[in-house]
């Protein structure tokens, strides 16, 4: 990545797109502290953020998805979105758990509370007790959405949530990210499906071979020649 | 959720009530076999959370337990200790080499890691068969027995203070692995990248679940010498490693209701076929390959498969 400069303004969607292998996903990476950047800084409410490991950037309220579905396989639904509660209650520590304390069996509940109401966002609470592996690969990815906004992020970034959704799926994203903006969540979108991304978005930064190109409305992109070249073809 | 959990832990607490019942059944043989159960129970459901809920590889679990054996044994002869007072020193000692030993042992991953441990182990067995001063050598020791009010203590007793162990083991467990930290073990053996951007620390849960591992096995290990009244350093070969593992993948990775099942079943095993016992080890590998090629989920995990469908679906 190479001088690539990105504001994102609160409460908004703002879009990241680009061809295979312009950086995308690496920027993410970067940013959730999974690659450490070479060079510059990255500041999240005035904080410098980079160098921090990615739980305690979690921590700070900046959650994400993965292009690949990362889910933890072997639990339930409701339990991977439980794990969202990992870093906002943390009264569940060894001694008291082992101690069944009453603050541990009140967290738990509100945990699970949580983790349904963001599972009913997704679309996808019906399924609350089933493995998540077991789901199908739609719903894995909505599920991937719930357990990271359990995690009551203040930022979100989503790496191409889109991928591999079918038309009713997709339906359900769009509604659930118009849901997140009104909960106030910012929303970093790095997307390859342009129909969602001139639909949902404020803004829109165009990066090409980690480089960024353009950056506007997504009005003003789509007719950018340096973009249509680079990224949309002429076709477009 | 806690209806469930209420309804088992009055299950638990009953079936220890019943135990405790054993040995006015039963007799001395019987009596031995099962608190050989019952301490291979401890080892096994400390394993399990470290293989089957954290979803690490140890193949050492024999270093902690030669720890924990010795060392309240040599408390007790050197320094004319009670049993009951170098216990809680025997659980403390545990802890912190477990704690010094995760430091290295984090930076390797997978099959390095397993065999890290497994080198643990080695070491713990040749300090223990070279420094006869720290442990009485190859040719081993008697332990004293424990003596209370005046009196001698029996194998009842040990039954007992084994049964009491094992049940406050399981109990530990069963909170744990259904609690926050139970589900970040979990998220870090399914995808340790995914349980970092759930905000889960790996590092830490790992030696988190290496650390209740190997105070699990150091607590098995000081009740084994205590009720054996001999130890020598070969009952920690590289066999006493492998059993424990071997029990927690023929119970079910990832239940605790089957590291106690493994348990019995492999340490019951010798005694069943005490006709050919000259071909044990082969009956036992035997025993071990027929489980991870026709049911990978052990005993438990496969009931539950069958009739609960996931096991840890339950209803919210």
């Amino acid at each position: 990545m190479n001088r690539v400069d990105l504001t994102l303004k609160e409460g908004r969607i703002t879009a990241l797109i680009g061809p295979n292998g312009s950086g995308k996903s690496t920027l993410i990476n970067i940013i959730s502290g999974v690659y450490a950047a070479t060079e510059g800084n990255i500041f999240f409410e005035g904080k410098c953020i980079d160098g921090l490991p990615t739980h305690k950037i979690v921590e700070m309220g900046i959650a994400r998805t993965f292009q690949l579905t990362k889910l933890f396989k072997g639990m339930t639904v409701v339990e991977n979105a439980m794990m969202g509660g990992h870093s906002w209650a943390k009264a569940g520590n060894f001694f008291p758990i082992v101690l069944n304390r009453p603050s541990v069996r009140n967290e738990e509940k509100a945990v699970h509370e949580y983790a349904m109401e963001m599972l009913k966002l997704a679309g996808i609470q019906d399924r609350a007790s089933d493995m998540a592996g077991n789901l199908p690969h739609g719903q894995q990815r909505l599920l991937e959405l719930a357990r990271s906004m359990a995690t009551k992020p203040k930022l979100i970034l989503f790496d191409e949530p889109a991928a591999g959704l079918n038309p009713h799926e997709e339906d359900m994203l769009k509604e659930a990210l118009h849901s997140i903006l009104r909960m106030g969540v910012t929303i970093l979108l790095v997307e390859h499906h342009m129909r969602l991304v001139m639909n949902v978005s404020d803004w829109v930064h165009v990066i090409d071979v980690g480089c960024k190109i353009a950056e506007g409305t997504p009005k003003e992109v789509g007719k950018n020649p340096a973009v249509v070249k680079a990224y949309l073809g002429k076709e477009y | 959720m806690s209806g469930n959990r209420k309804r088992e832990v009055l299950i638990l607490l009953s079936v220890g009530g019943g135990l405790a019942l054993l040995p006015l059944l039963v007799g001395e043989f019987y009596l031995y076999v099962i608190r050989l159960i019952l301490i291979y129970a401890i080892s096994a459901l400390g394993l399990n959370i470290f293989m089957g809920f954290a979803g690490q590889i140890n193949i050492g679990s024999a270093g902690f337990f030669c720890i924990g054996a010795y060392l309240p044994t040599m408390l007790q002869i050197k320094l004319g200790w009670h049993y009951l007072t170098a216990f809680p020193l025997t659980v403390v000692l545990s802890l912190f080499v477990a704690w010094g030993m995760s430091y290295p042992l984090l930076r390797l991953r997978g099959h390095a890691m397993a065999i890290g441990t497994l080198s643990f182990a080695m070491a713990v067995h040749l300090i223990a068969e070279r420094f006869p001063i720290l442990t009485g050598g190859a040719d081993g020791i008697v332990v004293p027995p424990m003596a209370l009010w005046g009196r001698t203590m029996g194998n009842t007793f040990y039954y007992y203070l084994i049964l009491v162990f094992t049940v406050a083991a399981y109990l530990i467990c069963f909170l744990l692995v259904e609690s926050r930290i139970g589900r970040a073990f979990r998220a870090t053996r399914d995808d340790e990248a995914g349980a970092a951007a759930m905000g889960v620390d790996v590092d830490h849960y790992k030696r988190l679940a290496w650390v209740v591992n190997g105070v699990f096995a150091g607590v098995a290990g000081s009740l084994y010498a205590q009720q054996a009244g001999f130890l020598s350093p070969s009952t920690f070969s590289l066999w006493t490693n492998i059993i424990v593992l071997v029990m927690i993948v023929v119970g079910g990775l990832g239940t605790n209701l089957g590291s106690v099942a493994g348990a019995a079943i492999m340490t019951s095993l010798p005694y069943f076929l005490a006709a050919i016992q000259q071909y044990i080890l082969l009956v036992q590998g035997l025993v071990l390959f027929i489980f991870l090629r026709f049911l990978p989920y052990g005993v438990i995990g496969t009931l539950a498969r069958r009739y609960r469908r996931p096991l840890l679906a339950k209803k919210g």
